[in-house]
């Protein structure tokens, strides 16, 4: 896994790491939670916890309740709105408990947990 | 259950270092899932590595090379963007409902989603950092021309330029233009010049100079 450069994340200007080569081989996640986040989404629904609509509606829904126009030039805003959907998708189909998250959030944020996935 | 699981090295899981909100936020999903059977880290792991590495944009330059080589699935192509992809195997995971453009010396197209980042994966890998930034979003549409030029893609005055907007229901894929000097090229050879880039279509496919050059 790649992380992209610092200036990787904004455009224009298209120049800079960004701009070239442009390959096939370019960088796909700013980062790795970003990556872990995609995995999750996909393989719950590729294992049948969920149509794939069901997710994508709430991506929308979080991107259209975002700041389409006013955010920093932030490709990782996408990954936020993503997880975002997820979180509710979980607790809204009851494969997660809000409660139990935000518990599980503490205990990583705090170092009670430190593993990296 | 709670073993440290190594994705990578260079995650440096021997030091503890405190993870940001969103981070904290995406392992405790990822611990409790697996803690509750639902998934597993391997799991997870096979398909990012899947999309990363096997379910590229080589997918669809396969089809942009068939297209270049068989009159007969061009047509296809035209006629039934889905179907034609579903040939060689790419169906499911967005890439339903997929229009084939054409670009040729009149005409070129470019697809953008304005509304979110709606991306067929399974043909063209995970979208590029830019496309999914809302400058680029915008500026593609009210701007085309001056877009393209930036990426280093400079039409001449009487190319029009289509700009489609991909959403849930409609996806899609340009057939870039063939490059000059590629009439003996086995088709397999033909997808190596296509690029992501040239599917979206912010560049052209490369020559099989630059192709050289780039790899």
């Amino acid at each position: 896994m790649t992380i992209s450069p610092p200036n990787a994340t904004t455009i224009p200007p298209m120049d800079g790491a960004l701009a070239y080569p442009r390959s096939n081989g370019e960088p796909v996640f700013a980062a790795p939670w970003q990556s872990r986040a995609f995995g999750m989404v996909v393989d719950l629904h590729k294992s049948g916890r969920y149509p794939w609509d069901e997710f994508k509606e709430r991506l929308i829904q979080e991107i259209a309740a975002g700041r389409l126009t006013d955010v920093p030039a932030d490709a990782s805003e996408y990954y936020y709105q993503w997880i975002r959907a997820f979180s509710r998708l979980l607790i809204e189909t009851g494969l997660l408990r809000e409660t139990e998250i935000a518990e599980r959030e503490h205990e990583f944020q705090t170092g009670i947990r430190q593993e990296v996935y | 259950m709670f073993e440290p699981h190594s994705h990578s090295d260079a995650h440096g899981h021997h030091t503890w270092n405190e993870p940001s909100k969103i981070e904290a936020r995406v392992r405790a999903l990822e611990s409790l899932l697996v803690e509750k059977g639902v998934t597993t880290h391997d799991s997870i792991d096979t398909l990012v590595a899947a999309f990363e590495n096997d379910l590229g944009p080589m997918h669809g330059a396969k089809v942009i090379a068939k297209a270049w080589t068989d009159p007969a699935y061009r047509r296809r192509l035209e006629q039934d963007g889905t179907s034609a992809i579903a040939e060689l195997g790419y169906r499911g995971l967005q890439t339903e409902h997929v229009k084939v453009l054409f670009n040729s010396d009149t005409d070129h197209h470019v697809w953008v989603c304005t509304l979110c980042s709606c991306f067929p994966w399974t043909l063209l890998g995970i979208p590029p950092v830019w496309f999914k930034s809302a400058p680029f979003r915008a500026k593609v549409v009210s701007h085309p021309r001056c877009v393209l030029k930036e990426f280093g893609l400079v039409l001449p005055d009487n190319v029009k330029v289509h700009v489609w907007d991909t959403s849930a229901e409609q996806r899609y894929l340009v057939v870039p233009q063939r490059p000059a000097g590629t009439e003996t090229m086995s088709e397999e050879a033909l997808a190596r010049l296509v690029t992501r880039d040239s599917m979206i279509n912010v560049g052209r496919a490369l020559t099989p100079a630059q192709a050289g050059g780039a790899s």
